[in-house]
Formats: C-alpha cells, structure tokens, sequence
C-alpha cells in the first residue's frame, strides 16, 4: 500500500531513522539522573511523549531499559502503567485514558512514583468509608439475636 | 451519604468538581501530568498545576461565532474527546456558543448576557470566523446585531480572548483577495484586552484545550510569538520538526504526485509545501489523537496557520525563497526557478511524457494549468 511505502524512508539505502538517535541524550542524562539519586537522593521526571523521537528512538529506549521486578497497573480515568526498569531506581510511566489512548509519558527516576503512594485525600475519603461500613456492620450485629 | 452530597454543593474548584465526580487523588495527579504534557510543560510543573487546580475556578466562556464555517468547532468537538480533554473542557462553563448550547432565539442571547453581567470582568471570550466590516458590517449578523458590534459589545467585560482559527487570528479566508465583506480579524477591533492567536485552518484540538488548560491553571495566557499564537505550539516551523527533513538535506525530492520519489516518502517542498514558512504543532502532535499530518499522509503543507496563507501564490508551487543553509541556495533556485523559467516548456513536455510512462494520473503541471 502506498501509504506503508511513502511512510517508511528507511527504505532508501543511506538514509535510515536509525540516523536520527534521540535516544542516547536521553540515556546519559538518566546516567546523570541515577547518579543524583543514589549520592543525593534528588529525583527526576522525563516528558518522553513530548521529545521529538521517532518511533524506533522510543522503541529502542525501551529495549535498552527493559523490564525489571515491579509491573503496576493504576485504574483510575483509563489505565496505566507503571514499570521498574531493568535498572532500579529508573521507572517507566504510561498514562492512558478510557479509550486506550496515551495520554502522558515518562520516566521517573525515584524510589517509588508518587503516583503510586496511596494519597493522604484518599485516605481521608477512605476513614469516612470505613466508619459508615463499621458502624453499619455494628448495627446488624445489635439487631440479631443472641441465640446462646 | 450526607458528606458526598456537601462535596457536590461544595465543588466551586476543579479539584473539588473532579473529586465530586468520582475521580480519585490518583486520577487527579494522571489528569495534571497529561494537562502539563498537553501545554508543553516540563513535569516538574506537575504539583504547581495540581495546586491551581485545587483553587482554580471553573471561568465563564462566551464563545461567539462570527464568519466562519465551523470547522474550528467541528475540530475540537470530533476530536475522539480523551478523558482529559473531555475533563479539561468540563471545567469550563460555557455559557454560550452556537453548535453545542440547547437554548435558541432570544433564550440563548438572554442566557449570554446573564453571563457576561454575573461574571463581568472574569469570563474568557472564545472567537471563530472573521469579523465583516465593509457597509458597517451588515455581512454577518446574529440576532440582528453585527458581529462587529456583538465583539465590542462582549469584549468590554472579557478577561481575555482567545481567537481560534485563522480567520479569527488574521481574517482566513473571508479575507482573501478581493475580500469583499471587508474581513479582519479579531486584533484590529480589539485592542485593549489579552488576545491569543490560536490559528490554522482549522487548529489542531489539543492546541485549543491546550490555551484554556493553561488559563484555568495560571489564570492568564500562555507566552506569545510575534503573531500572538502561543509559543509552546507554534514556537518551531513544520519543517523543523518534519520526519522528511533528512530528505530535504540531502536534496531527495518528490518531482510529481505519485513518482518514485513520492511513493519512497521523500520531500515534498518541489511540489510546493509550505513547511519551512509555516509555524504550527502539525509535526510533533499531528492530527487525529497522533495519526497522521499532511506531509506524511503525502500532501505538501498549506501553510494554514500563517496570514494570508490563500493568497500565497499557488498551494503546488515552490516556496521561491529557501530557508536554511544558503549554501544550498543556487540548487534550490535552479530547482525552483526552472518551473518558472525559459526551460519550463520543454521540462514539463518531459516530465509529462515520463509521468504517462509512469502511470500516473496527475502531474503538478496539469494541477499549474488550471489553477
């Protein structure tokens, strides 16, 4: 299909997005980036959806991060994922909304991402919860009756 | 049961709005890291953006359509509406505008002064189409009142305006040769007020909800070019983002619609693209939720988002003045010129004989015929 060639220089012998290598800048300021962490526990946030890359820089990005022991996935407007790379302290963040589409990219260099501590509003929302369900519970409690 | 029906009454911010609405502190913090990835902000801005929320007030939007085709609105209304978007354009309360309010007649010019008088002062004024100014402006009307009048008149109580599409930035097409409904843009009635320049024919969507993210968290508008168009979308031309650059350095172009040069992806500036001339987010945040732009679906960019952009000469024909290195500058004339030049007979007598044995339907020189 004309569509698939017209798209695809990397047909053309000399001339390959391998050229373009957007990813390396990126991987040596995550150097920087880890280092910073470990030595001052300083933490930093990449916008990967808004760097001009094409598609096989973020593929290649990704293969050389890889995956490491923790895969989350968040359900809150549509999913996400959150994944500690191959390299601990480097964690892939994919936003996505109802429809699946991306909605936000990046990567984090942390301990854990905010994101996925629970959240002190949450929390609060939660007491509340717990309370009324506990108090209900007491309350069937007291209306049934002691057989023994 | 009581408390949640307090948070509904209570919801006079868009955080308290979003939290009335189900969504967790979670989804919250996943809606401010898309809105600063939409408005081109670093992620670090991420807490600041979460704190405007939480004291941000939905603003008041009067959104007047003047002489315009509503594609702008169809733009951002078809725009598959992602969660955020959707959200983003939640908080605002749109008090007024054409295509997507109920009420008609003198109900919706009613409910568009109750608004202007309860909010005078604090509501953004959104513009598409071009304001007729020619006979005292009688070539566009609503409700009997020019739109020439009908700007001043709700501009006088507006915080700011934003005027999307090119015919509300620099007249579009209304204005083009011979103009004659006298079309002028926003920015030459309205002086006195903040105006953003969301332009292109129509915009990209996400631009759009990109300006009011911006205002709902900031409450004041994004930095301008010299165009008054916000730099974070339209700070770089097409051709500096464009994927086909390297063909363009290497002097690899597509001839005609539909040759080899064409089919293998190569550039499309001989065949009259606008890139280099042309600043818009085409490139880098395309169209349809990322699909695809003009460029890469083959077709050489219009140059929508510029002034005059119809009366740019022909859409097919080379931009005659090469940007970039002008070392290249002798190539790219003898390209460029030769279309124009002495020589142009007997290329396009060539070029059309090994188009026909290339089987293809239509060559720039039929298209320069008959335009």
């Amino acid at each position: 299909m004309m569509t698939a060639e017209a798209g695809n220089p990397s047909q053309h012998p000399g001339i390959s997005l391998q050229d373009r290598g957007n990813d390396l800048p990126v991987l040596h300021e995550l150097c920087h980036a880890l280092t910073a962490l470990h030595l001052e526990g300083t933490e930093t946030v990449i916008d990967i959806k808004s760097l001009p890359f094409g598609e096989s820089d973020e593929h290649r990005l990704g293969k050389a991060l890889g995956t490491g022991e923790v895969e989350a996935v968040l359900h809150a407007l549509g999913e996400s994922r959150i994944t500690e790379t191959a390299f601990p302290g480097i964690w892939w963040i994919e936003h996505r909304n109802e429809q699946g589409e991306v909605i936000a990219k990046s990567i984090e260099v942390t301990r854990i991402p905010g994101i996925l501590k629970s959240q002190q509003a949450d929390i609060a929302a939660a007491r509340r919860r717990l309370e009324s369900l506990v108090q209900l519970t007491d309350q069937v409690d007291e209306s049934t009756p002691i057989d023994n | 049961m009581g408390s949640f029906i307090e948070e509904k009454l209570r919801a006079v911010t868009v955080a308290d709005r979003l939290r009335a609405e189900g969504v967790s502190r979670r989804g919250f913090l996943k809606f401010c890291a898309a809105t600063a990835s939409l408005m081109a902000l670093s992620p670090a801005m991420v807490p600041t953006i979460a704190r405007a929320m939480e004291n941000a007030r939905r603003p008041s939007v009067i959104w007047l359509s003047f002489q315009e085709c509503t594609g702008c609105t169809e733009s951002l209304t078809r725009s598959h509406s992602p969660s955020v978007e959707s959200l983003i354009l939640e908080q605002v309360s749109l008090d007024y505008h054409h295509t997507l309010q109920v009420a008609s007649g003198e109900a919706a010019e009613h409910a568009r002064e109750v608004a202007m008088n309860e909010n005078h002062g604090k509501y953004l004024l959104v513009v598409d189409g071009s304001i007729p100014t020619r006979d005292g402006g009688v070539y566009s009307t609503i409700a009997g009142i020019s739109n020439l009048d009908m700007l001043k008149e709700v501009a006088e109580g507006a915080a700011a305006i934003i005027a999307v599409g090119s015919c509300a930035a620099f007249g579009g097409i209304p204005h083009a040769r011979p103009n004659p409904t006298g079309a002028v843009p926003v920015s030459d009635i309205i002086t006195d007020k903040p105006i953003v320049n969301v332009s292109g024919c129509p915009p990209i969507p996400t631009v759009i909800t990109g300006v009011l993210a911006h205002f709902l968290t900031f409450s004041k508008l994004p930095d301008l070019d010299g165009l008054g168009r916000p730099l974070a979308f339209y700070g770089q031309s097409i051709h500096d983002r464009c994927y086909r650059r390297p063909f363009y350095d290497k002097g690899l172009f597509a001839e005609s619609f539909d040759d080899e040069g064409a089919r293998k992806g190569w550039c499309l500036y001989r065949l009259g693209c606008k890139g280099p001339a042309t600043y818009n987010a085409c490139a880098t945040t395309k169209w349809n939720e990322g699909t695809s732009f003009p460029i890469e679906a083959g077709h050489p960019c219009l140059g929508c988002s510029e002034p005059d952009f119809w009366d740019m000469g022909s859409f097919y024909r080379a931009l005659s003045i090469p940007t970039g290195d002008t070392t290249r500058t002798l190539v790219y004339g003898i390209g460029a010129g030769a279309v124009v030049g002495a020589g142009a007979t007997a290329m396009a007598r060539s070029r059309k004989a090994s188009a026909k044995a290339a089987h293809y339907k239509v060559t720039v020189d039929d298209l320069e015929k008959s335009s």
